[in-house]
Parts: C-alpha cells; sequence; structure tokens
C-alpha cells in the first residue's frame, strides 16, 4: 500500500486531439503539458460538456457442481468510448460526427468565404486516433501530462443540434468516440499515461 | 492546515499581468484597503477575504468562496483591476490552487462611506490543504 500523495488528486479539463489511425502518439520526453501533440494530430476545438470516458466489460462466470460461487470468471467482450460536445459548429467538427468531406474556400473578389458538407450513401465509417490530455500539477508546480490514447475509434453524432432563441444554451454537437479493437496491436484498446516526474 | 488567505495572495503576487496594474497592493483578509490608502493617490488595489465554503471528503482540500474587491480611482479603473484579477485567477490550475472559477461576475459600486470606486467579484477556489496523512 503506498500512502495518500495530495498531488495524484488532480482537477483539470481534458483537451481532445485526432489524427488518422496508425499516428504516432506525441512523445513523452519533448511534447510537454499543454503543447500541440505535433505531427497529424489536430486539436478538437472548444467543448461545452466535460470529456467522460468509460470501459466497460461482459463476464461470464465458470460454474462447477461442487461450489455455489463461481471458481472463476473470464473477460468475453469489453468496449470503450469518451463523449463531449463540441461547442464549435463547422464543417469539420460535423464531418467527424456524420461523415462525408467538407470542402472550404477563402473568400475572394465578389465571392464570399465558405465551408460546406454533403452528407449521406456512405457504407463504410471513417477511423480515427483520438487522444486527451489533462494536466496534473506537482508539490513543486510542475506541470505534468495526463494522456489517454484511442488507437482506432469511429466518432457517431450523439444526440440532436438544438437551434433556440429561447434556450438559455447554444447549439453544439454532441459526439461519442466508439473504440476499435488495434488489429496492429493485438486488439488493444487504448494507452493511459501518466508523466509522474519532468526529466531530471 | 495550509494559510488559505496566504496562498492566495502568494499566486496572485506571481501574476505579470496583475503585478503590472496593482503592483503589491493585495491585501488578504481584509475589507478595504489599510489606512493611508486612496485610490487616486496610491492606485489600484485588490482586497479579499474568505466568506465560507468547506472542504472535501478527505480534508485534503479547502473549498473556499473568497470576497475580491478590486478598488480603482474611477469605476473604469476598478474594472481594469477586476479584469487582470479574472485573467490571474479564473480557471488557473497549480499545486497548492488547484483550481479558481469565477462564482459571481463583478458588479461596480461604490464604498458608502469612502465613495471610492470598487468592482465586487467572488471566485470559488480548490486549494490543497497540506496536512499531516491521517489513517483510519
Amino acid at each position: 500500500m503506498a500512502d495518500p500523495v495530495v498531488a495524484n488528486v488532480f482537477k483539470s479539463g481534458a483537451i481532445l486531439w485526432y489524427a488518422p489511425v496508425g499516428e504516432t502518439i506525441p512523445d513523452k520526453d519533448t511534447i510537454g503539458a499543454g503543447d500541440p501533440w505535433g505531427g497529424n494530430w489536430q486539436r478538437l476545438g472548444f467543448t461545452k460538456a466535460p470529456v467522460t470516458f468509460a470501459y466497460e466489460r461482459e463476464v461470464a462466470d465458470i460454474n462447477v457442481e461442487e461450489y455455489l460461487a463461481p471458481i472463476d470468471k473470464y473477460r468475453i467482450a469489453e468496449k470503450a468510448q469518451a463523449e463531449t460536445t463540441l461547442a464549435e459548429l463547422t464543417a469539420d467538427y460535423l464531418s467527424l460526427g456524420v461523415g462525408g468531406t467538407p470542402t472550404e474556400a477563402a473568400a475572394g473578389a465578389g465571392t464570399v468565404g465558405y465551408e460546406e458538407l454533403e452528407v449521406g450513401g456512405e457504407f463504410r465509417l471513417t477511423k480515427y486516433a483520438v487522444g486527451f490530455e489533462g494536466i496534473r500539477y506537482d508539490a513543486n508546480d510542475n506541470d505534468l501530462p495526463l494522456r489517454l490514447f484511442m488507437y482506432r475509434a469511429v466518432i457517431t453524432l450523439n444526440g440532436e443540434l438544438e437551434f433556440s432563441k429561447r434556450s438559455d444554451d447554444f447549439p453544439g454537437l454532441p459526439i461519442v468516440i466508439e473504440l476499435l479493437a488495434d488489429t496492429d496491436n493485438n486488439g488493444k484498446l487504448f494507452k493511459f499515461q501518466r508523466v509522474t516526474a519532468p526529466a531530471t | 492546515m495550509t494559510d488559505a488567505p496566504k496562498a492566495i495572495r502568494d499566486f496572485l503576487l506571481a501574476q505579470p499581468g496583475l503585478m503590472a496594474v496593482v503592483e503589491t497592493r493585495i491585501y488578504a483578509e481584509r475589507d478595504t484597503p489599510p489606512p493611508g490608502y486612496t485610490p487616486a493617490g496610491t492606485g489600484p488595489a485588490i482586497c479579499f477575504r474568505v466568506r465560507g465554503g468547506g472542504q472535501d471528503y478527505e480534508g485534503v482540500h479547502l473549498l473556499p468562496s473568497v470576497q475580491f474587491k478590486c478598488y480603482g480611482a474611477t469605476e473604469v479603473e476598478a474594472n481594469e483591476a477586476y479584469r487582470v484579477l479574472y485573467d490571474a485567477l479564473n480557471d488557473r490550475q497549480a499545486y497548492i490552487i488547484k483550481h479558481a472559477q469565477v462564482e459571481t461576475l463583478g458588479q461596480t459600486l461604490r464604498e458608502p462611506e469612502t465613495g471610492w470606486a470598487f468592482v465586487l467579484v467572488f471566485f470559488g477556489l480548490l486549494i490543497t490543504n497540506e496536512q499531516e496523512v491521517k489513517y483510519g
């Protein structure tokens, strides 16, 4: 048993990042807390709901006639997912949840800048690598990242877009990030990584 | 137990944007600035005091609600002090000041007796409570 460490209790929001499947995860030695993850990682912008993460497993009991209680349990299925609500309604972010390929153009003489997204008729779901990061402070006030990497995931619009003048809320993009087994990595779902101390 | 007012003052004194406006005129556990102070003669200042709050289940964090009064020679100057306080404190994280969030946005008022302009604002804080670890 370890002694309690108050610095292990932390309070932080989480910033989401996404990239094509297979993207290298950020180097914990060189990419500090709050820094851009680099490579093809793109940040998901403002959120209007907390980032939540859940893991579930289905378990089968192994029973024998001689005992009343199971003598063992085996995991027979597992799934994990993250959820949040994006605060920025853009074609890029909408496409993550509904598919399609956004197009955009800059403003020119007599033409407006715009982005468009046409949706429907696609059978295949695009897979993404997704991750999020919170920040913890140790007793020396060093900011240290806590990261969770989801190797393969599909992102789905997870509710309604609500447009209302009478509501005290504003439209958001609720999304659910459903994890898939990484077939190139023995079916792993995610990696949790907590930097515990800065480099010496 | 962590000295919460000292922790808050130490944290604020380390914020350059705030220091540029109020310098070291940050007074803990005071309702008004000390004798001799005048907003016009001395410059903007901040007084704060814990008005209540509680602690978490284990007592390893204090959860004070803190009243801040941001003084200035005019309402405009008082609001400037309020805005730099907001930038220095809202949604900030560190080890002792684990989190801070504005509870009620600022309200511009005047002291009834002196007529000094100030902005009244409340923050909720999560402060690491440094204490001997107890078991059981």
